[in-house]
């Protein structure tokens, strides 16, 4: 019975074998959260040890750029030889064994404050002191013998000129607030600055598939600009926020548009095209438009395929032979402001991190300089993160007014679209310029 | 094109290209599985995500040893085959003793014509329990054995299932080619 039906077999197995169904959009647009949230554990770890990472770096330099510039501001030791003595004090010398002094090399502290000395002195582990915090009494006469013999640490000695040892643990100290702090009157800048950026990115699909959607890709004309406030920490240091607007793009080579499609479209569904790019899958949402792949393999995918609808025997009007992609941003940036050179001319080293919020998002074709819309980038994310690395360069007009002048260099910590898949993350190079004023 | 090893690997690191690359590489094969399978598109529709789904959670335990579109199918096709054993109670089959077998041996001829899309119409027209047999055996190329233990029935079962099947198919192609001959005539 078997081979009576092994005919009827084999004509359903050969003409099913191949046979290909388009599945409807939204089975990938329900199945797409689905993977998204299995992955969201992940995703989220990353981001948290990548922001951990910049909190950690951000303070890092922030403690060292404090700890230079206070070394900077005390760079000399304030100690003069006057107002130290060799050790020839008979009740120093009298309670310590001779070889725990160098009588050539070590000095005990002496009251100087009536001689007009400076207050501060440096001593090795560069904790600043104030001779008015220093118990003096217990180095002239209150110091029992247990108290300085108690290791060769404890040893109180001057190695004038270079540095001062002095056991801390004997002395009521207190760590100073850094010098230099800056002018009471002019901590606040209020500042407008616009660039045009250079907007790319770290690219390492490493495919081929992926190389080649990535190299038919070409920046647009990007630019960023806003209002930035900052406040100085001190004479050195500012903290600086403010509100920026972006826009940055880019332009996918390889896929013609045409208009007037409208007329012959009885399709159903909220799209007809769907675009693969690096930042995202482009889903048209202009009934009227038409696109025509004329570059690499399977980058659109539609259900208007050419044995459905014949582009050349329709009346269809040539748009572009590119898509644009555009982002707008509305950046709010919290950045470190390093203070090197402070002159009529200053110089700033500028970091720090900055959320941006995606306010607009479009696809369109250039039609005669104008834009025709073609749809939007899917599943880009809302909020993204960036870190950013600049110079500031700063010529002080007067004692208000400056022109600023910042080249930055911006990297973003994840990518403009979670979903795209790709591991690259963009970044960009603007010099800003514009002028500040303080109060 | 990229090689479905990279883009394997690429699911398995969370890469979102590659998964959407993979989807929209064997969905349309797939899915084309899923209407063989279901009565109707929105439970193709459900087969295939739900198939996607599990494709996408047991990508780690493909050894790249066979072929990667022979396990993918095998993971719709069980999937298509849990839907319907959640489902099964709802139909009721005729008894196989009722249902007349055709003397007549099919025609090669009665099959001419016929497209892919028409056959897929064909076999959804069949009653779920056939219809599953039918595609096991016919088109996956399971032994009745193998049948038995997947769909928890005797070999006798999926022996009857299948001419059954095969008897309702003969019949319906014979009406299709029909109506479609008188089409063409005018």
């Amino acid at each position: 019975m078997d081979d009576r039906w092994s005919n009827i077999d084999l004509v359903f197995r050969n003409g099913l074998k191949n046979y290909e169904v388009l599945p409807p959009p939204e089975v990938w647009n329900n199945l797409r959260p689905v993977i998204r949230r299995k992955q969201k554990p992940y995703m989220v770890l990353r981001a948290a040890a990548t922001v951990a990472v910049v909190l950690s770096l951000s303070f890092l330099a922030y403690r060292w750029s404090r700890e230079i510039s206070t070394g900077l501001e005390n760079s000399v030791v304030s100690l003069n030889e006057e107002s130290v003595a060799p050790v020839t004090n008979p009740v120093i010398s009298g309670l310590l064994p001779e070889n725990r002094i160098n009588n050539n090399n070590s000095y005990v502290y002496k009251d100087t404050r009536e001689e007009d000395q400076p207050e501060d002195i440096i001593i090795q582990d560069n904790i600043i002191l104030t001779t008015s915090n220093i118990t003096y009494p217990s180095v002239s006469g209150g110091l029992s013998l247990d108290e300085i013999t108690r290791s060769s640490s404890d040893l109180l000695s001057v190695n004038y000129p270079h540095a001062v040892t002095v056991n801390t643990d004997d002395f009521d100290t207190r760590i100073l607030p850094a010098t230099g702090t800056g002018n009471e009157v002019d901590r606040w800048t209020i500042a407008a600055l616009v660039a045009p950026t250079y907007y790319t990115s770290f690219r390492s699909g490493s495919d081929e598939f992926s190389r080649e959607m990535m190299q038919s890709e070409q920046p647009l004309f990007s630019y960023s600009g806003g209002v930035a406030l900052a406040y100085k920490i001190n004479k050195r240091i500012s903290i600086q926020s403010g509100l920026y607007f972006s826009s940055v793009g880019q332009m996918v080579g390889g896929i013609t548009s045409f208009s007037g499609f409208k007329n012959y479209d009885n399709t159903k569904g909220d799209h007809n095209f769907e675009v693969l790019t690096s930042n995202g899958t482009v889903f048209t949402n202009n009934a009227d438009v038409f696109l025509l792949n004329t570059g690499m393999d399977s980058r659109i995918q539609t259900k208007i395929t050419n044995d459905v609808f014949d582009p050349l025997k329709a009346n269809l009007e040539y748009l572009d032979n590119s898509l644009r992609q555009n982002f707008s941003y509305l950046e709010v940036p919290l950045v470190v402001k390093y203070k090197v050179i402070d002159k009529t001319f200053d110089f700033n080293l500028i970091g720090g991190v900055s959320s941006n919020l995606l306010v607009n998002n479009s696809v369109y074709a250039s039609v005669d300089g104008g834009r025709y819309q073609v749809g939007k980038t899917q599943g880009m994310n809302a909020i993204t993160f960036s870190s950013s690395l600049g110079m500031g360069m700063e010529y002080n007009v007067n004692s208000n007014l400056s022109l600023n002048l910042e080249p930055t260099f911006r990297y973003y910590l994840n990518p403009f679209n979670e979903f795209s898949g790709l591991k690259f993350h963009p970044y960009s190079f603007g010099i800003f310029s514009g002028l500040s004023f303080k109060f | 094109m990229p090689e479905i090893k990279n883009i394997i690997n690429g699911c398995l690191k969370g890469n979102r290209r590659d998964q959407e690359l993979l989807y929209r590489r064997h969905a349309p094969k797939l899915y084309a599985v899923c209407v063989q399978y279901s009565g109707n598109d929105e439970e193709a529709r459900d087969i295939l995500q739900d198939g996607f789904i599990k494709i996408f959670e047991n990508l780690i335990h493909y050894k790249h040893e066979g072929s990667f579109e022979g396990w993918i199918r095998r993971i719709m096709v069980n999937t298509a085959l849990e839907k319907y054993r959640s489902k099964h109670n709802l139909y009721r089959v005729d008894d196989i003793d009722q249902i007349p077998e055709l003397d007549a041996e099919p025609d090669s001829e009665d099959y001419a014509g016929l497209e892919a899309v028409d056959l897929l119409g064909i076999i959804r027209e069949l009653p779920p329990k056939y219809r599953v047999v039918f595609n096991l055996f016919a088109i996956e190329g399971y032994s009745h054995k193998e049948i038995s233990r997947m769909m928890n029935i005797s070999e006798g079962t999926s022996k009857s299932n299948l001419s059954r099947a095969r008897v309702i198919l003969q019949r319906r192609v014979g009406s299709y080619t029909g109506i479609k001959k008188s089409i063409s005539n005018g």
